[in-house]
Parts: structure tokens; C-alpha cells; sequence
């Protein structure tokens, strides 16, 4: 995994696994490897994926098993609460650009709408 | 909990020409720090001075409130702990050697280390490559159980083939509570890996700075950070 | 910390090695030798020793020369220096290795006397039975030889760190000529106090001697003078060990790789 180095690795950990649990990699209940594995894996010191997963544990989405290691929740609620927390992040970027450029909030809805149409477009082809 | 490591004003000087002043420096339990500076800026020397290679200075060293240098070898692992062996000898001779003066040193685990870094342990140390040469130095320096581990440039002119084996290596086998001191003129190699980076220049250490706050509050990667220290100075290289 | 007994075992093998190269070296040489003159036709049944006696003590000089060389090297070397244990430890534990593997060279030396000459003794020519002079002669001869080459050993060090230390307050400039200069200073200057000590040790045992009214030229008295000079050697050593301990422990550093 590529890392962006000015940007906190922990961080960045937090939402590679963000991302794995919202494709569905990562399902529900799933166990994560464990935590020296995963360091390898990503090579980052062991400590930054502590960090990562000790803050994911705070944010309830994963559930550490004394002994086990980290789970994936299986509480739906918190999963969705995720998928729209981070989607929503993202909006707020591109709104945030958008409303930079002096764009009003129905012209970005017309302007994202004609967009996506163009992709489809060009996936079509 | 206190320190692992504890330096205080520490002074070295040899052949006419001071090398380290009043530097001081905190090391802490279970960290990977890098040790940034310029080539020649002192990071061998501070390296050996803890290690125990060199000898007089002026100053304190402690680790874990120890500082007979006797006690302090048995708690630190030097990169350039070989030096000095017989070229001709085959790596199994060498581990065999280590085996029987480290009582740290064990043997299975170096097996293990040899056998993941794919080192050939029947051929000699100087039928090596510099890359397997690199790879067999970190075999050994992690083969003992310390509580800190001292890697003087351990990716100096290696392909970033063995680079990422040995970084590989690193990770998995560094023991939950000990530290690593990586010393690396070429930041970008290890940026990833860094809970601390400590810059020495003009001597001393000017700096010491968690990774995270690097990346955090002055938004910079730690490239530029060290890089930083350079400006308007034509001494980099 | 690192056992005293397994820092020996680790000298003596570093050094058994030496010495096996060695032998075996002498060996090959008494062997072609010997078949060279058989095939002459210059064949004696007394070559076999004398080619034993005059390879051995070439033997005899390399080794020494090779085993004080792997000594200096190793206190220099991380790979040992770095060793948990004390300086005076490994000190300690290095000389007395170095000076039992030359104990081994020798016992091996004369069993391969013994050997060569074996014909000698079945045919009864030859047997231990000298004389008891002969052999206290014998015992002070060698323990003059080997309070010597422990003299030498530690003196030799001493010329090393000594040189060492020194050069730690030159400029990195020149160090070679320097070193050069300096280790011919060290020796001559060593030498000059060393006589001078040594001067007074044998005013010093002429008076003990004359003590025991001992100062004619007697067997006894050369035999005393023999004990006695092994005993002054054995007392430089330990003086010049602790000096050299002293340095070690304070001066002496491990070579760069960059050296």
C-alpha cells in the first residue's frame, strides 16, 4: 500500500480499513489478521496500526475478543453510520472546492447529474 | 515509565576534531526512531558511543539506568557488530560464534531470519553480495533478544528488492518492548515505518519530533522536515 | 554477561585454528622432506627429528607471530569488543587463551618429536633417564621461554594501545607516518624504562642472592637466576596487563568499516 507521507499513517490505516469494510472485504463479524501481520503487510511500525485499530475500536467498529483479536462489529447500525460518515466526507470535499468556485448548491446537483451521465456513458463505450 | 535511554551533555572528540557536542537525547521503550543527518554529522559516532565501540567522552549515557558499558552491551544490538570477523568464514561458523558468546543470541530464531531473508549459510561472508551482506548483519543483529537495537545505514547501497526484505524483517521481529534507532541519510526509505525522528546536525541533536506531529501539525512529510533543517545551508547532499 | 568460561572457548578455538593450519603445514613439509631424501638416497634414521626440531621451530615463530597478530586484531574488532562482558574479562580471557594455544602448539611439538624419534627409543637408544640437574635445567628453561613469549605477547600490546592512545590527540592527517614514528618512539622508550626496572630488579635479586650467600657461580645459583628472571618477566607482565587493561578499557576503540 502506498502511502501519502504527509498525512498521519495511522490515519491513513483507518481508512484503508474504511474502505475494506465498506466494499465488503471486510464483512461484518470478519476477524482482522493480527496486528504484527497487518504491520507487515502495510510496512508501518507496529505501533501506528495499534494506534489505528485501538481508535477504530473506540469508534465501535471493531470489537476486540481478549485473546482472539479485533472483529469487524456486527451491529448493522454502526456499519451504516460508517458507509455514510465517510461518504459523506468525501461529498464535503467536493463541496467544499465547489462552493470555492462560487458554484451554487443547485447548479453542483446539475453539474454532478450531467457528470455522471457522462461517465456512463463512456463506460458504455 | 522511564526511559530506555537517557544521554546528558554529552562530548566526543578524536584526532584534534570534536565530533559531538553537549548532546543530549531520550530514548523511549518500544519505538522505531530514525536518526537523521547529513553524511559525517556524527550519527556512527553517537551510535557507537551508546553501543559501547567507543570509549571516551565525555558526558553520561544511561540505558535503563545502567551505565557501565559492560551492562550496556548486553542490552544493545549494534549493525556493526561484525566487524572485525574473519571474511573467510562461512555464516553458519559465524552464527555458531555469536551463539556461543551472546547468551541473547538465539539460535532458531536466527535460522528462522536466515531462512526468510534466503541466505545461503554455507557460503562465505565474503561471497556475499553487499545486499546479502546487509540482510546477514540484520539475521544476526536480531537474533538477540535486547531491549535496543542500533541500525547504522542498514540500506546503504542495497535494490529496493532486499530493501523492502529487510524492512520486512524489521517489523516482524523487533520485540514488543525494545527500540530501534535507524540512522538513514535517505529519509523517504524508512518514513513509513517512524514513530520519531531525531535530527543531528552541527554536532548535536536539534531536533527530536514524533512522526505524527510532523505529519500533523506542520502538514509536512518528514522528507521535507529533515530537509527543512538544510535550508540555506549548501552542506546537504 | 557472557560466561568467562565460553569467552575462552571462543579464543581457544579462534586460535586451535591457527595452530592445526600450522602443524598440518609442518607436516606436509617434514614429509616431503623426508621422501626428497629417501629417494636421494641421504635417508638417516635420525632425519625424521631433526626435520622435526628445524620445521618445529619454524613452526614455532610463525605461531607466535600469527597468534600475537589475531590478538591485536581482536581488540579492535566489534566482533569481540562488543561482547557483554568487562574489558578486563575479555583481556584476561584473550591472553590466556593466546598462551594456552602455544602450551598445545608445544605439547603437539613434542609428541611429534617423540614420534620421529620412536626408533630410537624401541631399540633402547634413547630414554628419559637424564640426570634430575638435567632436568631442572630443563623446567627452568622452559619456564624462562614461557614467561618470555607471555613478556612479549603483553608487551607487544602495550606498543599497540599505547600507539593507539596517542594518535587519538594527532590530526586525522598523516596518521600513517605518524602511527609509524610513533610505535618506533613507544618501543624505544619502553625498552629504555623497562631496562632501567628491570636494572633494579637484578641489583635487587643480586642482593637477595648474596643474602643466601649464593654469589658464586653455581649450579644452584644459575638455577635460581633462572627462576628468578622468569619471575621478574612474570612481574612486568602483570604490571604492563594492568596498564593495558587500563588503556582498553579507556582508549582503546573498536576500527570503523570506513578504516
Amino acid at each position: 500500500m502506498e502511502f501519502d507521507d504527509k498525512v498521519p499513517i495511522y490515519y491513513q490505516i483507518k481508512q484503508y480499513i474504511y474502505k475494506e469494510i465498506i466494499v465488503n472485504r471486510l464483512k461484518p463479524g470478519a476477524k482482522l489478521p493480527a496486528v504484527r501481520q497487518l504491520a507487515v503487510k502495510l510496512t508501518v511500525n507496529v505501533n501506528t496500526v495499534q494506534r489505528a485499530l485501538s481508535e477504530l475500536v473506540n469508534e465501535g467498529i471493531l470489537k476486540p475478543q481478549r485473546g482472539k483479536g479485533n472483529f469487524v462489529t456486527t451491529d448493522i447500525s454502526v456499519l451504516v453510520d460508517l458507509r455514510r460518515r465517510v461518504v459523506e466526507g468525501q461529498l464535503a470535499m467536493v463541496y467544499d472546492r465547489l462552493a470555492e468556485l462560487q458554484i451554487t448548491p443547485d447548479e453542483m446537483i446539475q453539474y454532478l447529474t450531467n457528470y455522471i451521465d457522462q461517465r456512463k456513458e463512456q463506460s458504455h463505450d | 515509565m522511564t526511559d530506555l535511554l537517557a544521554i546528558k551533555d554529552l562530548s566526543y572528540k578524536r584526532n584534534m576534531h570534536t565530533i559531538l557536542t553537549d548532546l543530549s537525547l531520550t530514548l523511549p521503550h518500544n519505538a522505531i526512531i530514525g536518526l537523521l543527518g547529513a553524511n559525517g554529522a556524527g550519527k556512527t559516532t553517537l551510535m557507537r558511543l551508546i553501543a559501547g565501540s567507543a570509549t571516551e567522552f565525555h558526558g553520561e549515557i544511561r540505558l535503563n539506568d545502567e551505565t557501565a558499558a559492560s551492562i550496556r552491551k548486553s542490552m544493545v544490538s549494534f549493525s556493526e557488530q561484525l566487524a572485525g570477523l574473519n571474511p573467510g568464514m562461512k555464516l553458519n561458523q559465524i552464527a555458531d560464534f555469536y551463539d556461543r558468546v551472546y547468551p541473547d543470541f538465539v539460535r532458531a530464531d536466527f535460522d528462522k531470519l536466515a531462512q526468510q531473508l534466503e541466505l545461503d549459510l554455507q557460503k562465505r561472508l565474503n561471497q556475499l553480495s553487499k545486499g546479502n551482506q546487509r540482510k546477514f548483519t540484520i539475521a544476526i543483529t536480531f537474533a538477540r533478544h535486547v531491549q535496543l537495537y542500533l541500525l547504522d545505514e542498514p540500506f546503504n547501497g542495497i535494490d529496493s528488492m532486499n530493501r523492502k526484505k529487510i524492512i520486512a524483517s524489521i517489523i516482524q521481529w523487533k520485540p514488543e518492548m525494545a527500540t530501534i534507532l535507524i540512522s538513514d541519510h535517505h529519509v523517504t526509505d524508512i518514513a513509513n515505518l517512524l514513530d520519531q525522528v531525531i535530527v543531528v546536525q552541527h554536532q548535536t541533536v536539534v531536533a527530536q519530533e514524533k512522526a505524527d506531529t510532523i505529519r500533523e501539525k506542520h502538514n509536512q512529510s518528514i522528507e521535507d522536515y529533515y530537509e527543512s533543517f538544510y535550508e540555506g545551508e549548501n552542506e546537504h547532499d | 554477561m557472557t560466561s568467562t568460561g565460553s569467552l575462552i572457548k571462543t579464543f581457544w578455538r579462534q586460535k586451535a585454528r591457527i595452530i592445526h593450519g600450522a602443524v598440518g603445514i609442518e607436516l606436509i613439509f617434514i614429509i616431503l622432506t623426508g621422501i626428497y631424501n629417501l629417494f636421494k638416497g641421504s635417508w638417516s634414521d635420525s632425519l625424521p627429528s631433526s626435520l622435526t626440531l628445524g620445521y618445529g621451530s619454524v613452526a614455532g615463530f610463525v605461531v607466535f607471530v600469527l597468534l600475537a597478530q589475531k590478538m591485536e586484531r581482536s581488540w579492535v574488532a566489534n566482533s569481540y569488543r562488543l561482547i557483554p562482558t568487562s574489558d578486563t574479562k575479555l583481556y584476561c580471557a584473550n591472553v590466556a587463551a593466546t598462551f594456552l594455544s602455544y602450551l598445545y602448539f608445544m605439547v603437539l611439538q613434542v609428541i611429534l618429536l617423540a614420534v620421529s624419534a620412536l626408533k630410537f627409543f624401541i631399540d633402547g637408544e634413547a630414554s628419559f633417564d637424564f640426570p634430575a640437574e638435567a632436568w631442572q635445567y630443563l623446567t627452568g628453561g622452559v619456564l624462562i621461554f614461557i614467561s618470555l613469549l607471555l613478556f612479549t605477547w603483553v608487551f607487544i600490546t602495550l606498543i599497540h594501545f599505547v600507539t593507539i592512545t596517542i594518535s587519538a590527540f594527532l590530526p586525522t592527517i598523516r596518521q600513517k607516518l605518524f602511527r609509524f614514528i610513533l610505535i618506533i618512539a613507544v618501543i624505544i622508550i619502553t625498552l629504555f624504562a623497562g631496562n632501567w626496572i628491570d636494572s633494579g630488579v637484578q641489583a635487587f635479586s643480586q642482593w637477595l642472592l648474596s643474602g643466601f650467600g649464593l654469589a658464586a657461580p653455581t649450579d644452584t645459583n644459575v638455577l635460581l637466576g633462572l627462576y628468578l628472571s622468569s619471575g621478574d618477566f612474570l612481574l612486568s607482565v602483570i604490571v604492563m596487563s594492568a596498564i593495558n587493561v587500563y588503556l582498553l578499557k579507556h582508549w582503546v576503540e573498536t576500527k570503523t568499516s570506513m578504516d
